[in-house]
């Protein structure tokens, strides 16, 4: 029996050792977000008085590395939300970087995962830009596609950093989303520096995600591109391009978008009836009202929108609903009416 | 006598063999979820979803409220769903024919009104009576419904929804306000790569909870609730999470989960002749992938993104944990062409398998192993050995897994802000083999035998509101 006696020793230490190392680490995490918040709740305010120039000294901050790193961290993090003075924001930035530095430096060469990312997102947070050919090395490192090699260069595209524009360009790097966040944080000069170095035909979904891009920010400076983007071979390309006009709600050229009207291809007849919504386009009210009797349901719904978007909208369309020769466009005339009687949801 | 004994004893053997590779399997599933754990212990959870918020590429959702006699819960579930991060959704509650006030409570509490609204036809459901939409919150919708049951009432609610995407939520739960942030991550980051996630469920008994958010995490005074607690550490950080990284998760909890609308209606919809409806979608949703050989995946993140209210007393555990029992059983029946079908890969092979001799079976191999114990103790049939050892093996397939399980929860999000709860849930953890695991074993014994009852109900769980928890449980 001496094995069964073996077995509930081992069993016991087993679960001792586990409770005295949990207990030990709850106390001592305790311990320290007692610690953190309370050297916070100090040097905020002072913080603020050195930010506006009110202190010229800096605040004591307690001497354990990792705690005074957390709680700079916090404090800026919280200053940046609230201070709106660029002054104080130059302050600030010129502490941040002083401080943080060389210990996100070393962090980013030897921390482990998730002090990496947490150092990737202050960083961004903080803008700190001269972390920035740091942070292109890192990328180096790193695998393409995983959570840290996007998270940094998310980062190095709000660092504006060319770097990332090279990040994006590469084959690995997929998804929509994460394409049009890098998109979001470029500068403008960095988007030029793309679209001259982008290939449409090599990059088809990263083409059509920054027409898209430059429409949605309304970068006047891209309009010419999108509008040449109209007569582009691929009609994904020509849709993305009247999406971003619609994005834009102007365009110097209209009348590129009136061959769409009769297009063979119902995605772009219904996108042209949107842009002729968006554009006001009210002398296009009769291709309008022929394409309230197309074959597709979808150009016939949009057709009715655009219609009742304009000044005259609702005579145009009780005009249709009782005159049209189609029957389709007649049912799709009175339930565009109708829907905006009831408030359809 | 000496047959009976030699039959226990190779019976205590054989069960003893099984308690071994079971607990192996939990081993195995604790290392598996370790890694991910550890690698992200410290990282900062808001800052992945900080960017979603205001997104336009953040997909809106349907949520979905199937509710059943829920006037104590229902009004604080909406108003914590009201209070979601989240940049575009529509809450839609489905009064499944409540008997009790739940429509009264919604139609004054949100200030609504009846409305013609139209109801696609994507599953036949019981009727649906009437439509109200609430005058000062837009998004909020009831519907008014037959009795059909919880899938008939998710089913109706999907055919009404209007975005790509829904959530279905239990009427008694509440979610973190970063919830649907939180599992829309995964489908919006892999570009619709994933079809369908969940995240930890966790039990809001003895927490306070103020105007439908839980502002501060305790622990319940009961031992039957702190012992749920610690069990569902144990299913979520252990057994789903260990599941879930080598994509064969069958469970996506009722409680909260998030679907790919037009998946679900290519599948089918809800299953409303199974008790277990979530797992039952599931297994369906993993089948059809395999079918399609579709590279779409089920996620499980490990974040506690729900609330949910654990029975509180014996009656309602005993019958939730039935209900839990049968549900597993329909499912594993209704699929069982998919076990040990390599052509289902890790699902067939692996998931269907434990689903069955694991998580079903389990109890009838436990209830053996405590029956031999006293067989053992009491009339000295079983060799001592052999009751040492099933003694040892029963404590250690519990305490230490539950033990675990806590250890991973303080790795993770340590949400409990003392010593004392550690302490608490540690010492109840220990005593999980002694009383609670064998309860456990009775009701799911008694819930293998009533697979045969054919009447789907929603439950009869005896409710207090979890809003009553501010005053401490």
């Amino acid at each position: 029996m001496m094995w069964a006696v073996w077995l509930i020793v081992i069993f016991v230490v087993l679960q001792l050792v586990l409770l005295v190392y949990l207990l030990l680490m709850k106390s001592r995490a305790l311990k320290y977000e007692k610690a953190l918040q309370h050297h916070y709740e100090q040097v905020l305010p002072q913080m603020v008085s050195y930010a506006s120039g009110e202190k010229q000294h800096l605040p004591e901050f307690p001497s354990g590395h990792h705690l005074k790193t957390a709680i700079i961290e916090k404090v800026l993090d919280r200053l940046a939300t609230i201070t709106e003075n660029t002054g104080e924001q130059a302050r600030l930035q010129q502490f941040a970087e002083q401080e943080l530095l060389p210990v996100y430096k070393k962090r980013l060469r030897k921390g482990n995962w998730a002090e990496r990312m947490n150092t990737l997102y202050f960083i961004e947070d903080l803008q700190l830009s001269q972390m920035a050919d740091a942070v292109d090395a890192h990328i180096n490192r790193l695998r393409p596609g995983t959570e840290e090699h996007r998270q940094a260069v998310r980062t190095l595209a709000t660092l504006g950093h060319t770097g990332a524009v090279d990040e994006l360009l590469r084959e690995e790097v997929s998804g929509t989303v994460f394409r049009k966040e890098i998109l979001r944080r470029l500068p403008e000069e960095e988007l030029r520096h793309l679209v001259n170095r982008l290939d449409a035909d090599n990059h088809p979904e990263l083409y059509q995600a920054l027409l898209v891009h430059v429409g949605e920010r309304g970068l006047l400076e891209f309009l010419p591109d999108v509008e040449r983007a109209l007569s582009h071979s691929n009609m994904e390309v020509r849709l993305k391009a009247m999406k971003s006009i619609g994005a834009y709600q102007y365009m110097n050229q209209p009348e590129l978008i009136h061959p769409f009207f009769h297009s063979e291809h119902w995605e772009e007849r219904m996108f042209a009836c949107k842009t002729a919504a968006v554009l006001s386009l009210e002398n296009r009210r009769e291709e309008l009202l022929e394409l309230l009797a197309d074959r597709e349901w979808w150009v016939r719904y949009a057709a009715a929108e655009a219609l009742q978007s304009f000044s005259d909208g609702e005579i145009l369309l009780e005009y249709a609903r009782h005159n049209h020769e189609d029957r389709f466009a007649r049912d799709m005339a009175a339930r565009t009416l109708t829907a905006k009687a009831e408030g359809e949801r | 006598m000496e047959i009976l004994s030699l039959l226990l004893t190779i019976t205590g053997y054989m069960i003893i063999a099984y308690m071994l590779v079971v607990g192996g399997i939990y081993l195995i599933l604790f290392f598996m979820s370790m890694p991910k754990i550890r690698r992200e212990h410290g990282l900062d959870r808001d800052e992945p979803i900080e960017e979603l918020t205001e997104s336009e590429d953040t997909y809106p959702v349907s949520v979905l409220v199937p509710a059943y006699n829920e006037e104590l819960g229902v009004v604080s579930t909406v108003r914590s769903l009201l209070a979601l991060k989240y940049p575009e959704f529509e809450i839609i509650v489905i009064n499944d024919g409540s008997k009790d006030k739940t429509n009264e409570k919604m139609l004054t509490s949100f200030n609504m009104e009846k409305v013609n609204s139209p109801i696609r036809q994507h599953f036949p459901t019981a009727d649906v009576n009437h439509v109200y939409r609430s005058r000062t919150h837009q998004n909020v919708w009831l519907l008014e419904k037959e009795n059909g049951g919880k899938a008939d009432a998710l089913n109706a609610g999907i055919n009404f929804s209007r975005y790509p995407y829904f959530a279905a939520i239990d009427g008694d739960s509440i979610l973190e306000r970063d919830a649907l942030l939180k599992t829309m991550k995964p489908i919006i980051d892999s570009n619709g790569g994933v079809t369908c996630t969940g995240g930890t469920v966790r039990i809001a008994n003895g927490s306070e909870i103020r105007r439908s958010v839980v502002e501060k995490i305790a622990l319940p005074k009961q031992p039957l609730a702190i012992m749920q607690i610690v069990e569902y550490f144990r299913a979520f950080l252990i057994g789903r999470l260990g599941l879930s990284r080598v994509n064969v998760l069958l469970i996506i909890s009722g409680a909260f989960g998030v679907f790919e609308k037009q998946r679900v209606i290519r599948a089918g919809g809800y299953e409303t002749k199974t008790i277990g409806e979530d797992m039952e979608l599931i297994v369906r949703l993993h089948k059809m992938l395999k079918d399609e050989k579709s590279t779409q995946r089920i996620e499980y993140i490990q974040d506690p993104v729900c609330w949910t209210e654990a029975p509180s007393d014996v009656k309602s555990l005993k019958s939730q944990r039935i209900r839990w029992q049968k549900g597993l059983a329909q499912t594993l029946w209704r699929h069982k062409k998919m076990m040990f079908n390599p052509k289902y890969k890790g699902i067939g092979l692996f998931s269907m398998p434990y689903y069955f001799f694991v998580e079903l079976l389990s109890s009838v191999f436990e209830f053996l192993g405590y029956f031999i114990i006293i067989a053992g103790l009491v009339f000295g049939l079983v060799n001592p050995e052999v009751t040492t050892l099933m003694i040892i093996v029963t404590i250690l397939y519990g305490s230490l897994l539950s033990a675990l399980a806590v250890l991973l929860e303080e790795w993770t999000y340590h949400k409990y802000r003392d010593m004392k709860s550690i302490l608490v849930l540690y010492f109840w953890a220990l005593t999980e083999s002694f009383w609670f695991r064998p309860f456990m074993v009775w009701c799911r014994v008694v819930g293998l035998f009533s697979v045969m009852k054919k009447k789907q109900t929603w439950g009869d769980m005896k409710r207090k509101g979890i809003e009553e928890e501010q005053k401490g449980a």
